[in-house]
């Protein structure tokens, strides 16, 4: 199989309740053909299939510590330019004909967001869940390490609070909030990151340096009392 | 006031001045193309629609001395502890790329830079944007002064690489376009003299609008509160929401009932008219439960309630009558 898009469109016809519960597992070659739009290059998935049905059979279901090695994984075997990750298509693509089953393994089919956990852009907790991952990886990636991804999944909290603001736009920013607040409680987390937020109205955020952001998380009330 | 025009200020702690500092794109290099030069017709916007991979920007950025007198302590004029930070940021690919440039020695004369950019790294359109900030922490009195480095002085106007065309949308739950429905396409010939066509598409419904009638056009764009246009409009407006609603409101509808999700069109327009179709339901989820129970039941009759809704809110016969005392004068 070869990565393609899935207008959202399509993608929001093909997400039935009998697909998203599992009844209908997948579809066809045949039923995604009318809907497929290539991608202008190839992009081949046999490694990114194999890796995700490993991942699904070697976890426990709603297991969330898989979240790290699907990022990984991702990232790794779809060398992807920003530019084409950009394409909701594509996302769409990878989590309704390629896998699935994993997104239902990962996710209780019940809860209101199961649906657009296959199709929404974006990087919050209830976007596409493979487009989500491969971002963060992208966020947080450098020169071929994933250190700083292994981290931010560390703490949920983080990634959930971190990835929901263009704080997460600069890699630096992310990596003094791991440093500072990895090891904290959600609320520690959420309060820290919303006064990090405030700050950087009066602060430029493309300006400070990784120390800056360190000093400036530092200095936050609700971090001082945590620590 | 309308959200749309209603616009968020900001008050810092501190000396700032917003949009005070010149940032000009000079010129545009796409690959090895001959350089584009910003229309200056065009607002701040830089059109980069032709296939590239590579874009160099020639970038200049100026602070006058009335900005730098505001923003910085009187002890500093001379030797500024400031310098610009351009930034170009993509929302579309997360893409965040900025770019420090000093102050000219003099700090009034205009300092210039070029920035190169990949398309690989960016999607539809890059914004441009310039801040002057402390680089340093300030020494002497500093009342009413920024004071810590990083601290944001002053901004710039933002500028805009396009790389693909705005869409065209232009309702908030529906896109309202004019056309002649004798050329385009896009209309079944079918209504080509009719004055709107609803093309029901369920991700994005268009409500197309008949410019072939010269003077029906001119009445529906008129703008005033009296006299025959407006009068004419506020009676064909009124005619195409009695059609166009029922037919948006089951749209919506079916594709909930199938998908189990909603649009923000959707939501917006169901989450707008249910409370007056089902006024004794009480709150947004009830109402849409009954809608759906409905649409199941008996769609015909919830189709109807539609429609009587917005016939009794046409109000065709006391339109007409103000459309005819106009035209006749009593």
């Amino acid at each position: 199989m070869k990565l393609a898009k899935l207008p959202l469109s399509a993608a929001r016809g093909l997400l039935t309740r009998d697909f998203l519960h599992g009844a209908k597992p997948r579809y066809s070659e045949g039923e995604l053909e009318p809907h497929v739009v290539r991608l202008g290059r190839d992009v081949a998935l046999g490694a990114v299939e194999e890796g995700l049905r490993g991942l699904s059979t070697g976890s426990l279901p709603r297991e969330p510590k898989i979240d790290v090695d699907v990022a990984k994984l991702l990232h790794k075997q779809l060398p992807l330019s920003r530019h084409e990750a950009a394409d909701p298509g594509v996302w769409n693509f990878v989590a309704i004909a390629v896998m699935p089953e994993l997104i239902r393994h990962r996710w209780d089919t019940e809860q209101s967001t199961t649906r657009t956990r296959f199709f929404r852009p974006g990087t919050r907790p209830d976007s596409n869940y493979y487009g989500r991952l491969w971002w963060i990886a992208e966020l947080t990636a450098e020169g071929g390490s994933y250190r700083l991804t292994e981290r931010v999944f560390e703490n949920q909290s983080l990634a959930t609070g971190l990835f929901v603001r263009k704080l997460s736009h600069r890699r630096e920013l992310v990596s003094a909030c791991v440093e500072v607040l990895g090891a904290e409680g959600s609320a520690t987390v959420e309060a820290a990151l919303r006064g990090l937020q405030k700050l950087l109205s009066v602060y430029s955020m493309a300006y400070l340096s990784e120390s800056d952001f360190v000093r400036l998380l530092k200095e936050l009330p609700v971090v001082r009392k945590a620590t | 006031m309308s959200s749309e025009s209603r616009k968020r200020a900001r008050f810092h702690p501190y000396a700032f001045v917003e949009d005070g500092l010149d940032l000009e794109i000079l010129s545009v290099v796409l690959d090895d193309a001959e350089p584009i030069m910003p229309d200056r017709e065009q607002e701040r916007v830089v059109d980069a629609r032709a296939l590239w991979t590579s874009a160099k920007l020639a970038v200049e950025c100026r602070a006058d001395r009335v900005l730098l007198e505001k923003v910085l302590p009187p002890d500093e004029l001379r030797a500024p502890r400031a310098e610009f930070v351009l930034s170009c940021r993509c929302p579309r690919t997360y893409f965040l790329h900025s770019k420090s440039i000093a102050l000219a020695s003099d700090g009034l004369s205009p300092s210039r830079c070029d920035i190169a950019l990949s398309a690989r790294n960016i999607d539809k359109e890059v914004s441009i944007s310039l801040e002057l900030v402390r680089t340093d922490r300030a020494s002497g009195g500093t009342t009413g002064f920024a004071a810590l480095r990083g601290m944001r002085l002053a901004t710039a106007a933002r500028w805009t690489l396009r790389m693909e065309p705005v869409e065209e949308r232009q309702g908030r739950y529906l896109d309202v376009r004019y056309t002649s429905f004798s050329d385009d396409m896009q209309i079944p010939s079918e209504y080509g003299r009719c004055l709107f066509y609803l093309h029901a598409d369920p991700m994005r419904p268009v409500l197309f609008l008949n410019t072939d009638h010269e003077l029906s056009h001119r009445a529906l764009n008129s703008r005033g509160a009296r006299g025959v246009n407006a009068r004419v409009r506020d009676l064909a407006l009124g005619h195409v929401e009695a059609h166009v609603w029922p037919e948006l409101l089951m749209l919506a509808l079916s594709e909930i009932a199938t998908l189990d999700d909603a649009l923000p069109w959707q939501s917006g327009a169901l989450e707008k008219w249910l409370p007056q179709v089902y006024p004794s339901l009480d709150g947004p989820s009830l109402q849409l439960e009954q809608a759906l129970r409905d649409l199941s039941d008996r769609p015909d009759g919830l189709r109807q309630r539609f429609v009587s809704l917005f016939r009794a809110r046409e109000g065709m016969g006391h339109r007409l009558e103000k459309l005819l005392v106009e035209v006749n004068g009593s």
